[in-house]
């Protein structure tokens, strides 16, 4: 009996071997850059089209949970997915990256561009039935800039010395005294300057609900597992939205992810597993339709400006040439990223014409050397747990030089602390919701709430050039600024811009007329398309 | 009776109750049970693989090589290579390195722990007794995993840590194993025998009621190095155990199972490298108790 057993286990064990064995080698690596913005689409066959269908509830997977309510305060990931299907703000950019109206019908500026005036569009009403008044966008306004309430754009409207002034109850006007050149796209940042009503702040200014104008309204909260929002039967834009219901589902397992789209348990879900994607891209799932789309977005690899050993720029140097934009591509994204040395894609309007810094390792090392560090420098690389693999590969890059990285991995809510108190050498930083230069390169100054983001970096060449671009309204004399940033980004090895991040959204062939948006949200940013136009066909 | 004739009869007895010398015995008896002798052997692979493991592996452990990412298990990698071109069979070897360290540290911790409470208790008896086997019964009302869940949350993530978690959770297992057998031992007579001749608390311990509940103890110890290696494995699956780029089994099994679908093999050969071990040292442990403790085998 006992031989026995021993042979059933020998037996299994070569069995693993063999299956093992019998798996098909991958296709070799080649590194790939996809096109620029064209998202690439693995669709099965379309059926016979029926006409668009009201009602039906569509779950989504969504990978992060909201960390916050108040749209005012919102600033991970988890929080857009759920403000832009709920709230909205006065204008936004369109697929073209055009500033068009949202709850602004039209708006007027002077010639300094130091006066905004802006109409509101009629009979916009909240998810209580009030209409939307100049009155309560002010209200935002004066909570962004009252420091006790501790708003995310605060420090922005603060620094341009902003001014909201109600000219009767469909208009609105702004003064500043800078940053004209990139006012419109403060005012797009949905998840920082949603207009939503007063009563969505209870006595201790917590929001519970969010009372928003969007085609969605709040019904169900369930932290960390579901947020169900209800069809808002009084939305401004006549016929939508076409769906009863939305379910966002917090998964945050990539693989269950895939997994809960295969079987039907969710309808929609967001970033799947990039070696999937690549498999699915070139052989379609005859149930799904996966998209991978590209918009101004980035991740940067920041190095800590204020503490050695990156507080010298040959450090810094040795870090830039002997990081390989490419292979960290092809390791983390499958190729599927676009590399740059600038957050914006590559037919972006503020995409500027300045060479990439290359690769080179003679180069990393004779800095490296320079700076006189001595072999095996430690370093302490800030990681969140869904970062490990990002961070094995830039500490082989690295370790090729004479650093010695080490990780310290710890949560989102202390990965946030760390690194505000700019406990860190190396962090990875992630970016969206880019409209302007402004925004990215903003961080490269002192006076920046995000100057943490880019390792407390402090340059008063680089704090004049910021200002100058914030002053300018020509587009063509602003971007003749944002290059001479770009440049002194590079010549000072400030912060590496590593890649723009492949978007992936797969969706059920139930899930029709469903169109991926210019964030990662499931809506457009100026309300068209996304969710708005969708149905579901069950 | 003269003192000398006194002497020589508490030696006789002294030596008529220890049990005879068990190590090269121990072993041919262990030899003769096939499954614990499967056990032995499957032990020894990995003892050896940890401790020769650099010097066999073919590849470095953490160097990165995308132009292998994915190769299936055949000539230059026997185990494959994982989603960023490492060498398996050199990661497992290595994993072996980190199991092996982490179950004999945190067994040897944990043993050495629980058996100075557990001897405490079941020596010295009453009030301490009491206090510490209170204390010894509310780590064990825990899960292990939970508990060394939060231990690792608490303090900082690595090996160190994640041994003391993994020795902690353990001591209440040793702590109850030695009290047990202290409680009977003591009351034998030729612990009574020494006590009369004025020997010392810690030396009649040591010397007399030590070697007689060596038995139980030894087999606790090999049981649960196989626990200790899967706990490790589970916190290191979770991210919470050995810092990466470390080879730990559970750090490549959690790697692989987002490509397992493509990939099997990434996660195959350190499923199978855990699961061997773990069955190597149960199947040792049961050999163990069955020569050791002959009452149990004849239960069976």
């Amino acid at each position: 009996m006992k031989s026995q057993g021993i042979r059933i286990l020998v037996l299994l064990l070569v069995a693993s071997w063999v299956i093992a064995a019998c798996t098909p080698p991958p296709a070799p690596a080649a590194p790939t850059q996809p096109a620029a913005q064209a998202p690439a689409t693995a669709a099965p066959k379309a059926a016979a089209p029926t006409g668009p269908k009201a009602g039906g509830t569509l779950t989504f997977a969504m990978k992060e949970d909201v960390t916050s309510l108040d749209p005012l305060k919102a600033i991970q990931y988890g929080d857009i997915r759920l403000n832009i299907l709920v709230a909205q703000q006065l204008v936004a950019p369109d697929r073209t990256g055009k500033f068009v109206g949202v709850l602004a019908e039209s708006w007027e500026t002077s010639a300094d561009g130091k006066t905004w005036t802006f109409k509101l569009r009629p009979n916009v009403k909240f998810h209580n039935g009030q209409v939307v008044t100049a009155d309560d966008v002010k209200w935002i306004f004066d909570r962004i800039l009252d420091e006790k309430a501790g708003c995310a754009m605060r420090s922005t409207y603060a620094g341009i010395k902003l001014q909201a002034e109600v000219l009767d109850p469909s208009t609105i006007r702004f003064t500043i005294q800078s940053g004209m050149g990139p006012f419109l796209s403060y005012l797009s940042l949905l998840n920082r300057t949603a207009i939503i009503h007063r009563d969505s702040y209870d006595a201790e200014g917590k929001v519970t609900k969010i009372i928003g104008t969007g085609p969605f309204m709040m019904d169900e909260v369930k932290p960390g597992q579901s947020y169900t929002l209800v069809k808002n039967p009084n939305y401004w834009k006549a016929g939508e939205p076409l769906l009863d219901r939305v379910v966002l589902k917090v998964i945050t397992d990539p693989v269950v992810r895939l997994n809960a789209l295969r079987t039907g348990e969710v309808d929609m879900a967001e970033d799947l597993p990039m070696s999937d994607v690549k498999k699915l891209l070139a052989n379609p799932d005859p149930n799904f339709t996966v998209q991978i789309y590209y918009i101004n977005s980035g991740e940067r690899l920041v190095m800590n400006h204020t503490r050695p050993p990156f507080k010298d720029k040959n450090a810094r140097m040795a870090v830039q040439y002997a990081f390989d934009r490419n292979q960290y591509n092809e390791a983390i994204f499958f190729g599927l990223g676009q590399v740059h040395n600038q957050p914006f894609t590559p037919d972006n309007v503020w995409r500027l014409d300045v060479p990439m810094v290359m690769p080179d390792l003679k180069k990393a090392r004779d800095y490296f050397k320079a700076s006189g560090l001595p072999e095996g420098t430690p370093v302490k690389f800030l990681l969140m747990a869904n970062q490990k693999d990002r961070g094995e590969v830039i500490q082989a890059m690295l370790s090729q030089v004479g650093f010695k990285v080490e990780f310290d991995i710890v949560d989102s809510a202390a990965w946030n602390s760390k690194g505000q108190a700019l406990d860190y050498d190396l962090l990875l930083g992630t970016m969206t919701g880019i409209f302007d230069p402004d925004r990215p390169y903003g961080y490269l100054t002192k006076a920046s709430g995000g100057n943490w983001l880019v390792g407390g970096y402090d340059s008063p060449k680089m704090n004049e050039l910021l200002a100058a671009g914030r002053a300018e309204v020509d587009v063509a004399k602003r971007k003749q600024i944002y290059k001479q940033v770009v440049e002194l980004v590079q010549e000072d090895a400030a912060t590496i811009y590593v890649l723009g991040l492949p978007w992936v959204e797969a969706w059920r062939n139930t899930v029709k007329d469903y169109r991926p948006g210019t964030s990662p949200a499931l809506m457009m940013m100026d309300a068209s398309d996304g969710l708005n136009k969708t149905w579901i066909d069950k | 009776m003269n003192a000398d004739t006194a002497d020589t009869a508490i030696t006789s007895v002294l030596l008529f109750e220890r049990p005879p010398r068990r190590g090269w015995s121990l072993g041919v008896q262990l030899w003769r049970n096939p499954l614990a002798r499967i056990g032995m052997l499957i032990s020894a692979v990995v003892v050896l693989a940890a401790v020769f493991g650099p010097a066999l592996a073919p590849y470095d452990p953490v160097a990165i090589n995308l132009a292998e990412r994915f190769q299936p298990p055949g000539r230059d990698h026997l185990m494959g290579a994982d989603h960023l071109g490492r060498d398996i069979l050199t990661r497992v070897l290595y994993g072996a390195r980190i199991s092996l360290q982490v179950g004999v540290v945190s067994v040897a911790l944990g043993t050495v722990v629980g058996l100075i409470l557990g001897a405490l208790a079941g020596y010295l008896g009453g009030r301490a007794d009491t206090i510490i086997m209170a204390v010894m019964d509310a780590i064990y009302a825990f899960p292990a995993i939970l508990l060394a869940l939060v231990l690792v949350a608490v303090f900082k993530p690595g090996l160190v840590t994640v041994m003391t978690a993994i020795a902690i959770v353990r001591i209440p297992i040793f702590a109850r194993t030695v009290r047990g057998s202290v409680l009977v031992e003591r009351e034998k007579e030729y612990v009574e025998a020494a006590r009369a001749i004025g020997q010392r608390n810690i030396l009649l311990f040591a010397k007399h009621i030590l070697p007689n509940i060596l038995a139980p103890l030894i087999v606790v110890t090999t049981t649960y190095f196989a626990t200790a290696i899967v706990v490790e494995a589970s916190l290191s699956f979770l991210g919470l155990g050995v810092p990466p780029p470390a080879a730990s089994w559970g750090t490549m099994l959690n790697d692989g199972r987002k490509f397992m679908e493509n990939a099997p093999h990434t996660v195959i050969f350190p499923g199978i490298a855990i699961s061997l071990t773990v069955l190597g040292f149960n199947l040792l442990g049961d050999g163990l108790r069955d020569v050791l403790d002959p009452r149990l085998k004849t239960l069976q």
